[in-house]
């Protein structure tokens, strides 16, 4: 499925379908290029799951809508139903938990 | 001007060569494992997906499962075989098999009939300088120069992290081995202004500094209370305020002056980095003086980081 850049038009298209991973980052944010290396790896691992990126400076409408007060915030989704919010670094086996937590 | 406002004195000051530095902050090694994964997390940026006939670790295999089992009644489910996120179980009696094959298996005790959809697998091709290219990386083309600029930013990192404690260190020891003649009034104002600088942070948060709980202070300042950061605080400006002294006097020996146009990069930056606050509240809030003060101990910190890189070596 890949990794795919929302903007502030196509956000709510990329999430209305089946279970999808959300990055909001930042550029200059260091924790945020970590979690960036993670979602690498787990895009590699299980191909067939949906990560949407979203630069938080680069769409703060996106940001304040759905009030990122910091990153990376990651947003999981089912079916176009937010079902958790996470602030901070998920280390690589908790995000897989969740995955197949969420995904299943 | 910083210098008007501040009373307080140098009686004498230490040289910041002679302080007694850890041998280990003026040594680094780069691990060469380190720099083969970081091709290799690159290299698989640029994975392709191809349909195979066979199942293996790794492959991701779709399915139409048809069992009494509700979790084992499923269609065209998608599941990467050994990574255990569905069924690890089912996952190991599916390695071998083939695209389109039918098969009855027994899962955690439960009668399921598998029907083989596709089975696709992740094929990492060799390197290529394209590769390389696409990184986007100013002055890099090849592998070669990729390699080089993988090893320049390990090398980086590490010298920078070891002048941080350096440059602590050092300037920790400048405050305790030097004799100053310190004002409380100076230390006030010193406080004052990290206490707006983290109070325009908390407001980007939406939070209040003073009224910020253990929760909320959690993952952004390493304390528990208001009430500890302030205590921080005070002590951290007890040494900064004689380096500070210092810095100053570096800076005017060396003619070097805090710019308006940098105060206004500054502000520009603040703005960036902590979305929500209004640029005008900003500048107000944190005045030219605020800012130099962090420009002039830059200043020292670049002084020191510069002599005691001189003295650095791989090994």
């Amino acid at each position: 499925m890949a990794i795919h850049t929302a903007t502030s038009d196509n956000y709510e298209e990329l999430v209305k379908e089946g279970f999808v991973i959300v990055d909001f980052y930042t550029d200059t944010c260091v924790p945020c290029k970590t979690f960036s290396k993670i979602l690498d790896a787990i895009e590699f691992e299980i191909p067939f799951v949906n990560i949407v990126k979203v630069n938080a400076t680069q769409y703060p409408d996106l940001g304040e809508k759905h009030r990122i007060l910091g990153t990376p915030t990651t947003f999981f989704y089912k079916d176009g139903e937010l079902l958790e919010r996470h602030v901070g670094v998920i280390p690589t086996d908790q995000l897989k938990e969740k995955i197949g937590s969420y995904m299943y | 001007m910083l210098q008007q406002k501040l009373k307080s004195s140098i009686i004498t000051e230490p040289d910041f060569r002679q302080m007694d530095v850890n041998p280990d902050w003026l040594q680094y090694s780069i691990d060469q494992h380190a720099i083969e994964e970081e091709l290799q997390r690159i290299q698989k940026k640029h994975r392709q997906l191809v349909e195979v006939e066979d199942v293996r670790n790794g492959d991701s295999v779709t399915l139409n499962l048809t069992s009494e089992e509700k979790k084992y009644n499923r269609e065209n489910l998608t599941i990467s075989i050994g990574l255990g996120l569905f069924s690890k179980e089912l996952e190991e009696q599916l390695i071998g098999r083939r695209s389109q094959e039918a098969v009855d298996l027994n899962v955690q005790g439960h009668e399921v009939h598998v029907q083989m959809v596709s089975i696709v697998r992740s094929v990492i091709p060799p390197w290529t300088d394209a590769m390389a290219a696409e990184e986007r990386i100013d002055g890099v083309s090849t592998l070669e120069e990729l390699k080089t600029h993988i090893k320049e930013q390990m090398r980086d990192n590490l010298i920078a992290l070891n002048m941080y404690y350096l440059i602590n260190n050092v300037n920790r020891q400048m405050a305790k081995k030097g004799k100053y003649h310190l004002i409380q009034e100076d230390l006030d104002l010193l406080i004052d202004m990290e206490l707006e600088r983290v109070r325009l942070m908390a407001q980007s948060d939406g939070l209040v500094l003073e009224e910020m709980t253990e929760e909320q202070f959690q993952g952004r300042i390493p304390v528990n209370s208001y009430e500890e950061f302030l205590n921080m605080i005070i002590s951290l400006n007890q040494t900064k305020l004689p380096v500070l002294l210092i810095a100053m006097k570096h800076a005017e020996e060396d003619h070097f002056t805090p710019t308006a146009e940098g105060y206004e990069e500054y502000i520009a930056n603040m703005v960036e980095s902590f979305p929500g606050l209004d640029i005008e509240e900003v500048r107000q809030r944190l005045d030219f003086d605020n800012y130099a003060s962090q420009e002039y101990l830059e200043y020292f910190n670049e002084k020191v980081r510069t002599y005691y890189t001189t003295q650095l070596q791989e090994v």
